[in-house]
């Protein structure tokens, strides 16, 4: 039994330690994984862009318009207070970063998804190192569109026709609370930190942020690339203007002109060259490129969201072979730590020699003082 | 060498009253922690390397390579307190040295002689040198002085060295990259090399330095508390020979000019 119960309280633990973490924005909630999408409940948030709107709020009968259930997967954790026979665990919707203290009363209330009440210790909550939702929550299902909805209930009417304000940018904040049946009644709160009397013990809770952001990131300065030794490094600077997200990334699109001499013609899109990535939002290089050659290339800025923005103007640049200490160096010398073999023995036997003698003269001074 | 000359100056022209009434702290440490710093240049294999290094980072120190930083822990084995103190201990250190520089846009040249190098141009990537020094050895101290109140200490160290060294650019180490050349009639074949410009060096180090016991500026701070048996200022000379052994085939880390350092010597109790 105690068992069943640790594997229960290592599930809520997590989700405590999720609540920790909730302010750094994750991924876009994407639908290109094939399927299903598994989420990790460990504390990143889940931006839905302006592509993912479309699709779960497009026409559902269109070609390629799939929306996908949403899962959401908690793995084991330790901790505690125990959870018991009765008390129960909620699934429910708050708007912007309202939190997740209140928890509704019943089905009819605002926000309500789902509930399970542990009526015995084989409940699969209870059973497994990790469960997920909603496959271990009953019977209720939960789909991207659900999400929408959980933004406003007209969240998704407005998709189809462009000329039609989306809903505003926001967040929703998906909850998990569990809730501790004290004496004959839930408190229908979550308590944190309980005094008194038949106070309820701390109530462990997850929670999930779902933001969405259809703003794309406006146009970056006109960026300046400096040359390097096969690489180009690119300086780019951006107002965010009103985009609720921050730039997560940069997608730079470059060409060689010496292979395509027109594709930086007035006029051209630039969107349509091969692009590179940068790993973060403050270094941009681009590797592997041929010394010598002219490379145009634009920059445009993808957000915390997965928004992609204005490509910036084009500019050009151009590699050049530049030489460091180690190919400038004119002797033909053998590097490596070879000698270290040798080295490192008689450091150590020092070392250890010196320790003693150390220890010795202490030892005799003591004795000396006593 | 102007400070050593300067504090041995200053000593020996106070005035002998003044001297008589020096109160020097006369507990021998078991132990001093010395941190020393001073201007290093490398000596590099040949007048071509030297004459790459001038160029792509000592242009920027003028004729003094930037700052070999040295802390080095002496333990006292030893001391004698004959009309002063003798103190001989082992000592253990670490040191670290870098340069900063840009590397070199030589056009349509090879870039790897003296004429290519000094007729290029700064490039955009920027490159550093470093060096680092693992010290072992044993260091001795004269205060032979002292009776006579004169606050000067005589220093000496000697020891094994284990020189880490690597060049980088843009922040990653940088690469000795060639291609393989093939075997003519009058030569073999020599395969490519995809290398790191990093590597060790066994060699040794030497310096005698001179120091200013502080207790004779000001008693209440040379030395005190539950730690402090004292402080000095030192100055000191010597050499650092880190080629392995005068290995040709290896980099030579060796000190171009003799190292000059000054620094602060904790003693503790």
């Amino acid at each position: 039994m105690k068992m069943h119960t640790t594997l229960f309280l290592i599930c809520m633990a997590l989700s405590a330690k999720a609540y920790a973490h909730n302010t750094v924005l994750g991924p876009p909630l994407d639908p290109r994984t094939e399927g299903n999408v598994a989420i990790a409940l460990t504390g990143t948030n889940y931006g839905i862009n302006a592509d993912d709107y479309q699709r779960i709020c497009g026409d559902p009968t269109a070609e390629g318009t799939e929306v996908n259930q949403v899962h959401i997967q908690l793995s084991a954790k330790t901790g505690s207070p125990a959870l018991g026979l009765n008390d129960r665990i909620t699934l429910f919707w708050r708007q912007n970063d309202d939190g997740c203290d209140s928890i509704p009363e019943n089905e009819d209330s605002t926000g309500y998804i789902a509930r399970l009440t542990i009526t015995t210790l084989t409940d699969p909550l209870v059973l497994r190192s990790s469960f997920d939702i909603p496959a271990d929550f009953g019977s209720e299902v939960l789909t991207e569109r659900d999400i929408m909805e959980a933004f406003a209930s007209n969240a998704c009417d407005n998709a189809t026709d462009s000329s039609v304000a989306r809903p505003e940018d926001g967040m929703v904040t998906l909850c998990l609370v569990a809730d501790k049946k004290s004496g004959s009644i839930w408190n229908n709160s979550r308590d944190k930190n309980p005094t008194g009397l038949n106070s309820i013990t701390d109530e462990y809770f997850a929670l999930l942020h779902f933001e969405l952001d259809t703003v794309a990131p406006p146009k970056p300065s006109t960026p300046t690339a400096i040359d390097k030794d096969g690489s180009l490094d690119v300086r780019v600077s951006f107002s965010k203007g009103t985009d609720p997200g921050d730039v997560a990334r940069w997608r730079i699109h470059y060409i060689n002109l010496e292979e395509s001499p027109d594709a930086a013609a007035p006029g051209a899109d630039c969107t349509t060259w091969p692009t590179a990535e940068s790993v973060s939002a403050t270094t941009l290089t681009l590797d592997n490129l041929n010394n010598g050659s002219t490379y145009a290339l634009c920059v445009l800025a993808i957000d915390d969201a997965g928004n992609t923005g204005t490509p910036s103007d084009i500019i050009e640049g151009q590699p050049q072979n530049e030489c460091d200490f180690a190919e400038c160096y004119p002797d033909n010398i053998q590097y490596g730590y070879c000698s270290a073999g040798l080295a490192l023995p008689n450091l150590c036997g020092l070392l250890l020699l010196g320790f003693l003698m150390h220890a010795r003269r202490r030892t005799l001074n003591r004795k000396i003082l006593s | 060498m102007t400070l050593i000359a300067l504090i041995t100056a200053t000593v020996l022209t106070l005035p002998s009253s003044l001297q008589s009434s020096v109160i020097v702290h006369t507990e021998a440490p078991r132990m001093s922690i010395d941190l020393r710093a001073g201007p290093f240049t490398p000596r590099l294999n040949s007048k071509a390397a030297r004459s790459l290094f001038k160029v792509m980072y000592a242009g920027a120190y003028k004729n003094l390579g930037p700052l070999l930083l040295q802390v080095d822990a002496d333990f006292w084995m030893n001391r004698f307190s004959q009309k002063g103190v003798y103190l001989v201990g082992l000592s253990w250190g670490a040191g670290y040295w870098g340069a900063n520089g840009k590397a070199r846009v030589c056009g349509l040249d090879p870039c790897t002689t003296p004429q290519s190098v000094a007729t290029s141009t700064d490039g955009n990537s920027s490159t550093r040198l470093s060096i680092l020094p693992i010290t072992t050895g044993v260091v001795g101290r004269l205060e032979l002085l002292r009776q006579w109140g004169i606050p000067l200490t005589l220093h000496a160290r000697a020891g094994l060295n284990y020189t880490l060294y690597w060049a980088s650019t843009d922040g990653k180490t940088a690469r000795v990259v060639t291609p393989e050349i093939p075997a003519t009639s009058d030569s073999p074949a020599i395969p490519a090399r995809n290398q790191k410009f990093s590597g060790g060096l066994l060699g040794l180090q030497g310096s005698i330095g001179l120091g200013l016991n502080l207790d004779w500026l000001d008693p209440s701070t040379g030395h005190g508390g539950a730690y402090l048996a004292g402080t000095q200022l030192v100055a000191e000379v010597g050499g650092v020979w880190a080629n392995s052994f005068a290995q040709s085939n290896r980099f030579d880390a060796s000190n171009r000019k003799i190292l000059v350092q000054v620094g602060l010597v904790l003693d503790l109790r």
